[in-house]
């Protein structure tokens, strides 16, 4: 039955250096092949380099050549435009213009996001890799949900902004009566502002939301700390400011001559209102629907990565399968889920599709203050400064930029200390 | 009941170098053949041995793995108090076997099995049992070391922290008792705080018996427990197993028949997922009721 010696082909000479492979080839074809992914390796470098080169050179250098002065004071000058920059909310003139708000909103969009994909990732993953049902019928739901969140992964962004349109920030209802909340809590106090010139503003409290407007006549007293009452000048909007210093601190402007300005919602911290509106809370929950099926693939790879024989060691000294999870898989494939959530966040920050659909196209003049408030992010504060027409404010794209940069390097650098504290601790 | 034997005294003597030194001496003269070496062993032994009363009962069992039948109609006593060792080729099933003691087998999807398994009165494969308690009851070491990637003293504290609350001294104490039961101590008593990663697999097996016993089972599966220690750390291995058998069970896999016949008091041959015969090391060894085994044990098969 056994094949006979002659045949085998590494036992004959002849044949066999009939059939070698000449090793001078190989080594060649190897040489060649390292050379080849140098190039291409230094290629990318060179391609990431000119585009830092080029990002921070046209956004630091307009703030360098404004600077005048000897090389001391230009210093401080640099850095105080560019604090300025970061300080300050967007405005019609290049120079005044900053990037507050929107560096905020990327802040707390990111964070609902990551806060809220993390655990809810890392729990899928642990459930698909770590307690696969064994009915036959559950099997086919475990593997229906598992093929999904495979082709949800490679869902275009802009399918999930009109997902979150509808099930954040609508909650199912037709778009116009997403104005009003079914269901509010945290309000501190609601009024009506009236604000002038010099952004003091007066507010009158009203009981609700949709209360009558109030109306004011001229003439109203307000009293100052010091119990000193002070006459407040009520005009119309379009009418002239005094120029009396004096009256022109007490003049308030009463818009329309009648209705109130604007109503004004004093939310707590912690107000919450159903449905979300185009808030930081939708916008975060959207961003999060479009990092999960990265966060759970690369947790599900993470955990797969855990030896079984660790498993059965823990098994064996009478884990339950809870255990198992917390005290041997998780700990030893945290390195791996943190990378894949350090790539997800990457995504998460510099996403501006799904954002635009959430948060609309808006000024906002502050950072949010609380999980309800309107929002923009960086991204779209770039864009909006790369297409005006003014080329200043292209420089302040390439400025934005550099933030952007910066806000994911300390996300990374975060996650990446994280990772290795948990490896430091694995040995 | 052992300690008596020569085979016992000698190894659990004096301090390690003379014991290396006589294990060496009487055990490693590989020309002759097993059976007329251990004679006068046996002979000894075969008066000494009183194997208790049954701690494990296997009747019927058949396993399988998806299509593939591992074990075919398994009927064994497994005596407690005493060491029983399964011997027999590779693939044989004696993993097998001894994983569906503890139900180890439940984590692999495809692994069946029928028949009765029971441990004193415990219906082992009963749907409702609580894994958790019978796998604390009956610890199993791996035939691969499978320390986990923690310290050497997380890793022996990791049983015991699960089931009990101990305070730190205590489990101190216990780690260094499970430590130099499985002859690591020395070894490793200065490096308690690193990574069991960094020990050598010798080392990990080890390691992995100490973690196994400072749970306290009662029973203990070892599946080839020895396969990566030198002569001198078997023998340790070996005085440990001796030792435990006064209160344990202790069920043990070996390729080593010189293993099988110095530690074991009762054996199992296996052959292609059959029990060819079991029963006293001394009978098994000596008197081998089936030719196969004889043919096994003499080193013509497998
Ligand atoms: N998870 C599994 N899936 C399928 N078949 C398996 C599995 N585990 C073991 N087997 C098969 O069952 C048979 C018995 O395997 P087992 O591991 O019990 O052998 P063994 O006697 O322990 O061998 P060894 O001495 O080499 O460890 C083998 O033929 C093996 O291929
Ligand atoms: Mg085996």
């Amino acid at each position: 039955m056994s094949v006979p010696l002659e045949r085998v082909f590494i036992l004959n000479a002849e044949r066999r250096r009939e059939l070698s492979r000449s090793a001078a080839n190989r080594r060649r074809f190897s040489v060649a092949f390292v050379v080849f992914c140098s190039i291409v390796a230094a290629l990318s470098l060179i391609v990431l380099g000119t585009l830092l080169y080029d990002i921070f050179a046209q956004g630091t250098g307009y703030i360098w050549r404004s600077s005048e002065g000897s090389f001391g004071e230009r210093v401080s000058a640099f850095f105080g435009t560019w604090s300025h920059f970061l300080s300050s909310p967007p405005r019609q003139t290049a120079s005044e213009a900053g990037i507050f708000p929107s560096m905020f909103g990327t802040i707390w969009v990111c964070a609902v996001c990551g806060l809220v994909a993390l655990p809810l990732g890392v729990a899928t993953a642990i459930y698909l890799e770590e307690f696969k049902p064994k009915q036959t019928w559950l099997r086919r739901v475990h593997g229906f949900v598992q093929l999904n969140i495979t082709n949800l992964a490679g869902v275009p962004s802009v399918v999930y902004g009109i997902i979150g349109m509808t099930i954040f920030v609508s909650m199912f209802q037709s778009p116009g009566s997403s104005q009003t909340p079914v269901l509010e809590f945290g309000i501190n106090g609601i009024y009506d502002q009236y604000e002038s010139k010099g952004l003091r503003m007066l507010r009158v409290p009203v009981d609700s939301r949709d209360a009558p407007d109030t109306q004011l006549v001229d003439g109203m007293t307000v009293y100052d700390g010091q119990g000193k009452a002070l006459e407040l000048n009520l005009i119309p909007v379009g009418a002239p400011i005094p120029q009396d210093e004096e009256l022109k601190r007490r003049t308030l402007v009463n818009v329309a001559g009648g209705p109130a300005r604007s109503r004004y919602i004093d939310e707590a911290w912690y107000y919450v209102r159903i449905p979300f509106g185009r808030s930081v809370l939708a916008g975060g929950l959207t961003l999060m629907l479009v990092v999960l099926p990265i966060v759970i693939i690369s947790a599900q790879e993470a955990i797969r990565a855990v030896p079984q024989a660790l498993r059965e060691a823990a098994l064996g000294m009478g884990c339950t399968p809870w255990q198992v999870v917390r005290k041997v898989t998780l700990p030893a494939s945290i390195p791996g889920i943190m990378t894949g959530n350090i790539l997800a966040m990457s995504r998460a920050i510099g996403e501006a599709a799904p954002i635009l659909m959430i948060a609309g196209v808006v000024y906002i003049k502050s950072a949010p203050g609380n999980l309800m408030d309107s929002f923009t992010v960086m991204p779209l504060q770039i864009y909006n400064w790369a297409s005006d027409s003014h080329r200043e404010f292209h420089d302040l794209a390439a400025s934005g930029i550099i933030v952007l940069l910066a806000i994911l390097l300390f996300f990374n650098a975060s996650a990446v200390i994280i990772r290795q504290k948990f490896q430091k601790n694995l040995g | 009941m052992m300690t008596d034997q020569p085979a016992k005294t000698a190894s659990a003597s004096a301090g390690t170098p003379a014991r290396a030194k006589s294990f060496n001496a009487t055990k490693h003269n590989g020309e002759t053949p097993i059976i007329r070496q251990s004679a006068e062993v046996f002979a000894e032994r075969a008066q000494n041995t009183q194997l208790g009363e049954t701690a494990i009962t296997i009747s019927n069992f058949d396993a399988r793995y998806g299509e593939f039948q591992a074990l075919k109609n398994i009927n064994l006593e497994i005596p407690e108090k005493s060491v029983t060792a399964f011997i027999g080729p590779s693939g044989c099933g004696k993993t097998t076997l001894l994983r569906w003691i503890n139900r180890m087998n439940d984590i692999v999807p495809e692994a069946r099995c029928s028949g009765k398994l029971t441990i004193r009165e415990l219906d082992v494969l009963q749907p409702r049992l609580d894994v958790v308690e019978l796998r604390r009851r009956v610890g199993i070491v791996f035939q691969k070391p499978n320390p986990f990637p923690k310290s050497i003293f997380e890793n022996v504290a990791f049983g015991p922290r699960l089931h009990y609350k101990a305070s730190r001294s205590e489990l101190a104490d216990l780690v260094e008792w499970a430590l130099r039961k499985s002859a690591l101590w020395d070894e490793v008593k200065d490096r308690l705080k690193q990574s069991a990663l960094g020990l050598s697999g010798g080392q990990q097996q080890r390691l992995c018996i100490a973690r196994a016993i400072a749970v306290g089972p009662e029973v203990l599966l070892m599946d080839e427990p020895c396969s990566a220690l030198d002569p001198r750390s078997t023998l340790a291995v070996e005085d440990l197993i001796a030792e435990l058998s006064k209160e344990y069970t202790i069920v043990i896999v070996t390729h080593n028949m010189q293993q099988a016949a110095r530690a074991s008091d009762s054996t199992a041959y296996l052959y292609e997922g059959e029990l060819i015969e079991s029963g006293p090391t001394h009978q098994v060894f000596t008197n081998p009721q089936n030719p196969e085994t004889e043919r096994y044990i003499t080193g013509r098969l497998g």
